[in-house]
This record gives structure tokens, C-alpha cells and sequence, in this order.
């Protein structure tokens, strides 16, 4: 008895910390998308209101329509999805295949090549900024979906490796021991053992690189010039230019913006989590 | 089913020689256990033969046919893991299943199969578990029940008992045991359990340091240890061990022991006076006798441990305590004098040098 009414005062302290993180998190989310159903006059009247006197889609029609240099913004978020997707693909593969290595081939240096890893993933990539951009107009990539996935590479790989590396060295080596013995090769032991195993870490490395590429902004502002190529990020940005800001496109923008995220993130839940190799070994 | 010839393997890591120069033929059904102190390579030599670990030098055949440079797989080889190393994420059945269906086996046979190694290991109910919903011994079955299911050349054991307790271990013992007299596969069993070891096997070989110290029957070893270390090693509760000089008294050798009283020693040819020895005899080759009896020496009770069928003492010879066991029943009290002989027939020595049998 006494210890529910003790731990009662300490659940409202603890329902109520956590209602005002909440609501301070879901504030702003609640903000960005009232705004954008908003018309640009209601956004700029002196009492603001807490939910659109007269929802439109205003805001939304406008943004669908080019403007300017600006593309249609549907245009610039496949952009986006490209160069995201692409960037994914590229960083996790390739971070499956180097973090195995990593934690289970013994080679020369691997201890090095770790530390280079670990290097090159807290290393700001601003600084190579300029390096990158003299490097692909020498090699011609300059203005290619192609250049600007290679660039953000240099984010992606290294911590796809490292996210991935630390997860493969919680897979009891033994278990891919096993399947070479039951009659696999080294990459079906991957393939059947290793990779359903590691799929909660390879769901985080997705979502955490798609991410990081999908709001990359810099790089994609200075990679690709041309109108066309014009990433969604890159796009929002250049409604802030202007004499007037349209907050409800910019907004709407930002709305559109988060949803691939969102739903990136409610897709991969499930793999996310621990205990799969629970019962593997003892 | 296929006999195994290693012949003067090598394994190195780097500059760290692991296995030495080691040869072992092993016939065809046999039961082979590798024990040996902790780090010695009995997992890298059961390693090499499964084709997880290169071979650094030397070669090894199953059946005839060279496998230095054949893949795992391609070896027809079961392996069951000290830590069972079952996929979990996939039932007990595809556990068992999984190298079948690698081998591209018809779903109706690797069902078959499955089912009959299930039935051997009394496995049927957990068929459709995951391994995370199996209790230590059974999932020490699937891995088991995963190696038979294949029907393979050669099992190979890794300490497959290790991780559970002493009741299951004994149990799970005579199963192997069983098993093999079933099966009758070559069998390899790697285990620092030298009772293990002495139940289930036709041949033991005790490894020190990348090499093979002894190798023989269980009682072989347990009779005629060739060194001080297998002496140590084989039989529990352990050879009794006593260092001293020989001597001569009336025309008998003695061993003036380090710390004790002086002991009758067997007839040896090649005892030399003043020669440095280690005398050892087994507890149970000690009895009780009368009085300062011909050849007996005394010493003070310090543990009696009867067991029923048995009485195992600690006993205090000189500064050090050995053990005895006795079939008979005693009137014995703590602290209190005895007086033991020694059944010289079944004693061994060795020389203290170089630890090696003296003849
Ligand atoms: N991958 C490795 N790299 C370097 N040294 C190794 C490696 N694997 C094993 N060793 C060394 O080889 C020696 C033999 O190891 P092994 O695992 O065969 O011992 P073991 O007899 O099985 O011991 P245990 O009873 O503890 O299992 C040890 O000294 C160990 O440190
Ligand atoms: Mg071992």
C-alpha cells in the first residue's frame, strides 16, 4: 500500500515531465502544419491563431507550381529521393561488406583501419568542401546525381560501417562457423545467417543515412546548379529569398518534406529493436 | 563413416606456434576425446579439421582423401559447438533442416529426416520453438539433433557439455555415449573434463602445448602414464605425487621422500643413488594396515569423505596431504594416526627433471 502511494506522487512528477518534453516536441510539428494551411494574410496578422480561420490549400497549389528558377517542388523532392536513395544504397551496402570485414577477418592494419573509419565519420565534411568541388569539376561530375551520392559518401560510409560494425560484433561469430559447416560459403553464411540477424542494425544505418542524405542541404546546393537537378531541401530555401517570406509555403514545403521520413520511420520499427539472437548461444 | 589421418599439422598465428608437428590417425567409427589444460589447441586442432582454421603445415585426410584445401562444407562433417551456435532465427526444424535444404535435399526428405534425429533426441514436441524458448538442455540437443540429422562422415564436439550442470552433463553424457554405439561415426570430443573423456571414449589423447603428450585406451592411461603431466592430468581425485631421493637399504630401493617418512619403492632397473624421482600412486592403491607392518609408513586423518560405497581420506604425509580411497569400511576418526601400505605393482615413477616415466 505504502509503496503505491509512494511511487503515486513519483508517476505525476514523472507523467508530467514527460507531457511538457512532449508538447514541446509537438508543438512546433503542430505549428508547421497549421501554417501551411494557412493564407499568407492570417500568418501575418497581429494576433496569431491557434488553429486557420480558413483552411487552404493554397499554399500547397503555389508550391506545386514553378517559380522562378524553382522547379515544381513534387520536381525537387524526386530529386531528393534520388540522391537519398542512391546515397543510402551505396553507404549501406557498402557498409555491410566493410563492417564484416572488419569485425571478422583478421588482416593487417584492421585495428588502423577502424580508427580511419571512426577519423573520417567524426571529420566535419565542410572542410573537404572545397577539395570536392575542384575534384569533380576535374573529373566532370559536376551537375550529376551521380557526383552529389559520391559526396555524401563521405558521411554515409563511414558511419554506416561504424553503426554496422559495432552491431555485427554482437553476432557470436559461431553462428556463421555453423552455417560454412552446414554447407554454406562465405557469402551464403552472410546471406542466411548474418544479414537476418543484423537486420535491426541495418534498418537504423538505413534510416540514420537516408536521413542525413534527405536533409543534406550544402552540398547539394553547390554540387548541382541547373534548375532541373534542384534538390527539395535546396528548394526551401530559396522561398526564404525574397521580400516577403511565404511562411505557408514554406511550411508546406517542410511538411511534405518530413513525410518520406516519417513514414521511413513507421516502416522500419519492426526491425528495430533487440533480442534477435536471443537463444543463439547457452 | 571414415577414418582420420593427421599427419604433422602445423598451425600457426603470426609468430605464435599453436599445434607442433602433431600426428594422429584415427579409425574409422572410432571415439576420440582430445583433453588437455586450457589453451593447449584442442580447439584449434578440431578447427583444422573442420576447415574453419587453415592448416599452417602438415596434412590431414578423412577417408582417404585430402582435405587441406577443401572447403568446410564440402568436407561431410558435423560440428556441435561449445556455445551450440543455433541460428535464432529459425525453429528447431529449420535448425535441423538447414543444411539439408543447402544440400538441396526434396522438402519431404529433410521433413523425414528431421523428424527421425528429432525422434532419437526426444526432440519432437520442440519442433516449431525457437531456440530462445528451449531450456539449456535442449538446446544443446538441437545441436545434437542438427549434426545427426546430416548423417555425416565425422562428428566433431567442441566442449558440447561445458555450459550445462553437472546433473544434465552426466545425463547428456550417456546419451552421446548411446548415440555413438548407434551410429558408430567417427567421433572427435573435444573436453577439459577428463571423466568425460574416461566414459565416453575409445581413445584418448592428452595434448599439452601443441603437441600430443600421451595417447592410449582410458585405463591405458590411467595405468601407465608416461609423464608426470598425464600422471596429473588423468584420474579423479588425482595421483598421488611425492618427491624425493632414491636410496638404497638393504638392498631395496627407498625414496627418501622431500618432507615425509622414507617409502618402499618397486623394482626398477634403472634407479641410480641419489637420483631425483617423483613417486606416484593412486588413492585407491593405498590400505589401511596394521601396526608398523613391512613397508608401511603413517600419516595423521584430516578429511574422511564416505560416500557409502566408498571412503575417500585426506591425509597429512609429512607437510603434504594425500589422498586415499577405500573400499572397505574403517572405524576411522579425525586426527587420528594410520598406518597405509602401498601396492607397489601399481606404482609408477618418473624423473623429476624431465618429468618422463622412469622404467
Ligand atoms: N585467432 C587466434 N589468434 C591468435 N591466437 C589464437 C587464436 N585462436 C587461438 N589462439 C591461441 O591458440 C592457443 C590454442 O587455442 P585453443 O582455442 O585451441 O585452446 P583450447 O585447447 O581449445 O583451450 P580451451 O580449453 O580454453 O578451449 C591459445 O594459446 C590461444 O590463445
Ligand atoms: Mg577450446
Amino acid at each position: 500500500m505504502a509503496r503505491t502511494s509512494q511511487s503515486w506522487g513519483l508517476r505525476t512528477l514523472k507523467i508530467g515531465f514527460m507531457s511538457l518534453v512532449g508538447l514541446s516536441v509537438a508543438f512546433p510539428v503542430y505549428w508547421m502544419v497549421i501554417t501551411s494551411f494557412k493564407p499568407n494574410s492570417e500568418i501575418y496578422q497581429r494576433n496569431p491563431t491557434f488553429y486557420p480561420q480558413a483552411p487552404t490549400l493554397d499554399a500547397y497549389v503555389a508550391l506545386m507550381t514553378p517559380h522562378g528558377t524553382r522547379a515544381p517542388f513534387v520536381a525537387t523532392m524526386g530529386n531528393s529521393l534520388i540522391a537519398a536513395v542512391g546515397s543510402t544504397l551505396v553507404s549501406v551496402i557498402i557498409g555491410i561488406f566493410a563492417a564484416y570485414a572488419l569485425t571478422r577477418l583478421r588482416f593487417r592494419g584492421r585495428e588502423a583501419f577502424s580508427g580511419l573509419i571512426f577519423g573520417c565519420y567524426v571529420f566535419p565534411g565542410i572542410l573537404m568542401f572545397i577539395p570536392i568541388y575542384l575534384m569533380f569539376q576535374w573529373l566532370g561530375i559536376l551537375d550529376t546525381f551521380f557526383g552529389l551520392i559520391i559526396s555524401y559518401q563521405i558521411f554515409g560510409i563511414p558511419f554506416a560501417t561504424w553503426m554496422l560494425r559495432s552491431y555485427f560484433a554482437t553476432i557470436p561469430a559461431s553462428l556463421e562457423d555453423s552455417a560454412r559447416i552446414d554447407g554454406c560459403n562465405r557469402l551464403q553464411s552472410i546471406i542466411y545467417v548474418t544479414l537476418p540477424l543484423a537486420a535491426p542494425g541495418i534498418a537504423a544505418a538505413t534510416i540514420f543515412t537516408f536521413t542525413a542524405a534527405w536533409n543534406e542541404f550544402l552540398f547539394a546546393q553547390v554540387l548541382l546548379q541547373k534548375p532541373q537537378y534542384q534538390t527539395a531541401q535546396v528548394a526551401l530555401y530559396s522561398l526564404l529569398n525574397g521580400d516577403s517570406v511565404a511562411w505557408n509555403q514554406l511550411m508546406g514545403g517542410s511538411v511534405l518534406v518530413s513525410l518520406p521520413v516519417i513514414v521511413l520511420f513507421f516502416a522500419a520499427q519492426r526491425y528495430i529493436g533487440s533480442g534477435l539472437t536471443a537463444g543463439a548461444v547457452k | 563413416m571414415a577414418a582420420i589421418e593427421i599427419r604433422n599439422v602445423q598451425k600457426s598465428y603470426g609468430n605464435l606456434q599453436v599445434i607442433d608437428g602433431l600426428s594422429l590417425d584415427i579409425e574409422d567409427g572410432q571415439f576420440v576425446a582430445l583433453v588437455g589444460p586450457s589453451g593447449c589447441g584442442k580447439s584449434t586442432l578440431l578447427r583444422m579439421i573442420s576447415g574453419l582454421e587453415d592448416i599452417t603445415d602438415g596434412e590431414i585426410s578423412i577417408g582417404d582423401r585430402l582435405i587441406n584445401n577443401v572447403a568446410p562444407k564440402d568436407r561431410d562433417i558435423a560440428m556441435v559447438f561449445q556455445d551450440y551456435a543455433l541460428y535464432p532465427h529459425m525453429t528447431v526444424a529449420k535448425n535441423m533442416g538447414f543444411a539439408l535444404k543447402l544440400a538441396g535435399e526434396s522438402k519431404e526428405a529433410i521433413a523425414d529426416r528431421v523428424h527421425r534425429s528429432a525422434k532419437i533426441l526426444d526432440l519432437t514436441d520442440y519442433l516449431d520453438r525457437y531456440p530462445k524458448q528451449l531450456s539449456g538442455g535442449q538446446r544443446q540437443r538441437v545441436a545434437m539433433g542438427r549434426a545427426i540429422v546430416r548423417d555425416p562422415q565425422v562428428f566433431l564436439f567442441d566442449e558440447p557439455l561445458s555450459n550445462l550442470d553437472a546433473k544434465l552433463r552426466v545425463q547428456m553424457r550417456a546419451e552421446i555415449k548411446e548415440l555413438h554405439q548407434r551410429l558408430a561415426t567417427t567421433t572427435v570430443f573435444v573436453t577439459h573434463d577428463q571423466i568425460e573423456a574416461m566414459t565416453l571414449a575409445d581413445k584418448i589423447v592428452v595434448m599439452n602445448g601443441g603437441r600430443i603428450e600421451q595417447l592410449g585406451t582410458p585405463l591405458e592411461l590411467y595405468d601407465q602414464p608416461e609423464s608426470l603431466f598425464v600422471a596429473g592430468f588423468i584420474g579423479s581425485p588425482p595421483m598421488n605425487l611425492i618427491h624425493g631421493s632414491v636410496g638404497f637399504e638393504r638392498g631395496r630401493a627407498v625414496l627418501a621422500s622431500d618432507h615425509g617418512p622414507v617409502l618402499l619403492l618397486p623394482d626398477a632397473q634403472t634407479l641410480t643413488q641419489g637420483q631425483r624421482i617423483v613417486f606416484g600412486f593412486r588413492p585407491e592403491h593405498l590400505h589401511i594396515v596394521a601396526d608398523e607392518a613391512e613397508g608401511a609408513f603413517d600419516c595423521i586423518l584430516n578429511v574422511i569423505e564416505p560416500t557409502g560405497a566408498e571412503t575417500q581420506v585426506n591425509a597429512w604425509f609429512g607437510p603434504k596431504l594425500i589422498t586415499a580411497v577405500f573400499r572397505e569400511r574403517h572405524d576411522l576418526s579425525l586426527r587420528q594416526k594410520i598406518w597405509l601400505n602401498i601396492d607397489l605393482r601399481r606404482t609408477v615413477l618418473f624423473d623429476e627433471a624431465t618429468g618422463l616415466r622412469v622404467r
